[in-house]
């Protein structure tokens, strides 16, 4: 950080436009795969039942690497409904990872450690938590 | 009814809930859950996973913008993200463990209460009374400070985060509450943003909604691959929501937001009711 005492220690200009960015791209990308998965999906199953589809959560079967990909390669709607919801989780994570980057380049030490603790729990909270209770 | 019929109705209702939360500053998530469950009997693990997409979805469009306008104070936010991150991950495990045990009455009457804790806790959202500042050393220490132009006032306002500790431990309780019922928690947030950390209401709203963000993909990622996110109900709830809090932040300035404010918060009200009684088994 290079504020003199008593000014405002913000970050550059430019920290604020990539954050702002990402989280725009993140929005749209998803916003766009769950409007055509979800427009292919209804099509497909025009007469499903909602108690049905509570029951069997549809994207069971692409919640692994393997699954997924081939679900897309497929261009299956349950695989791009899948990955619009993975879109719209790791957009806050890659806002975090932004922040991270600029603290480093301002050699901010102590809010780097910190937006790195706070990146890793994410990842390590969501990796090991959700597959422990599938 | 047709699937086509009831998957726009879910849509118009994340639209109404967006629009609403925007208008009334609390957030649709607070009415999504319920009104899933009330009105399409869908079980209350899958409507809290649609419900923490949804106020993902909507953090991350508004965000964008406030972040875009340098509203958002990012090394507050970030700080503080140390504190609602690990609440966020405690709240959705209390919750699946709980609704794994075949406890989710007991998780109705406590989320029918947070309902219910929300009314009084956003009535009594008010400038924080004029008093003696304590700026702590770790607040010095992180340069948690900052500031941003107002066009009312026609200048730029500075400030400086006062009483971190407290902060950091209603920022974790913000998490938990947010974890387990898929919920933004930004009433908490904003009232420990101004009341604690001194922050002036426009920076406090962009900085909670910036957190809101990072807070609710902890629970949302966690229920994805735990399967209890069901993108053909979730879809449409954060399409809606997304649409309606836009559409409410751009009607915003000429609305009485203290009217909006009223009306949802007597459906907060009984839903809470609604959810407490369900809970106990009377509903």
């Amino acid at each position: 950080m290079t504020d003199a005492e008593g000014q405002p220690a913000m970050l550059p200009a430019n920290a604020y436009r990539r954050m702002s960015a990402v989280l725009r791209t993140g929005m749209v990308g998803s916003a766009a795969l769950l409007i055509a998965g979800l427009t292919d999906f209804v099509l497909r199953h025009p007469y499903g039942d909602l108690p049905g589809l509570v029951r069997s959560n549809p994207i069971a079967g692409y919640l692994n690497p393997a699954g997924l990909l081939r679900g897309i390669v497929q261009l299956r709607s349950e695989a791009v409904l899948t990955l619009a919801i993975l879109v719209l989780v790791a957009t806050p994570l890659a806002r975090v990872a932004t922040g991270f980057y600029y603290f480093v380049r301002d050699a901010d030490r102590a809010l780097a450690k910190i937006s790195l603790t706070v990146l890793v729990l994410l990842v390590a909270g969501i990796f090991v938590l959700g597959p422990l209770f599938h | 009814m047709a699937f086509i019929i009831l998957l726009l109705l879910i849509l118009l209702v994340g639209v109404a809930a967006g629009l609403l939360g925007s208008l009334s500053g609390l957030g649709g998530g607070v009415v999504i859950v319920p009104l899933l469950v009330v009105a399409f009997q869908i079980p209350l693990v899958d409507a809290i996973g649609a419900s923490a997409v949804s106020v993902l979805a909507t953090s991350t469009a508004t965000g964008a913008a406030y972040v875009r306008d340098r509203l958002t104070d990012i090394r507050i936010g970030m700080f503080l993200e140390i504190a609602t991150v690990p609440g966020a991950l405690f709240g959705v495990t209390a919750t699946l463990l709980l609704a794994k045990s075949g406890l989710g009455s007991a998780l109705l009457v406590a989320l029918g209460a947070v309902l219910l804790f929300t009314v009084p806790s956003s009535l009594s959202r008010a400038a924080k009374p004029a008093g003696e500042r304590r700026v702590d050393r770790r607040s010095r220490a992180l340069k948690l400070k900052g500031s941003y132009y107002d066009p009312h006032l026609g200048r730029e306002v500075s400030y400086e985060a006062e009483r971190t500790t407290p902060a950091l431990a209603t920022m974790f309780a913000a998490g938990t509450v947010s974890g387990m019922f898929g919920i933004g928690g930004g009433v908490l947030k904003v009232l420990a943003l101004e009341r604690f950390l001194g922050l002036h209401a426009k920076v406090a709203t962009a900085t909670s909604n910036f957190m809101i963000g990072v807070t609710v993909a902890a629970s949302s990622g966690v229920l994805l691959l735990a399967g209890d996110v069901n993108p053909v109900i979730a879809g449409p709830v954060a399409l809606g929501t997304a649409v309606g809090a836009m559409v409410g932040s751009r009607l915003l300035p000429g609305m009485s937001s203290a009217r909006v404010a009223s009306i949802f918060l007597v459906l907060v009200a009984v839903l809470g009711v609604e959810l407490v009684l369900r809970g106990l088994g009377i509903g």
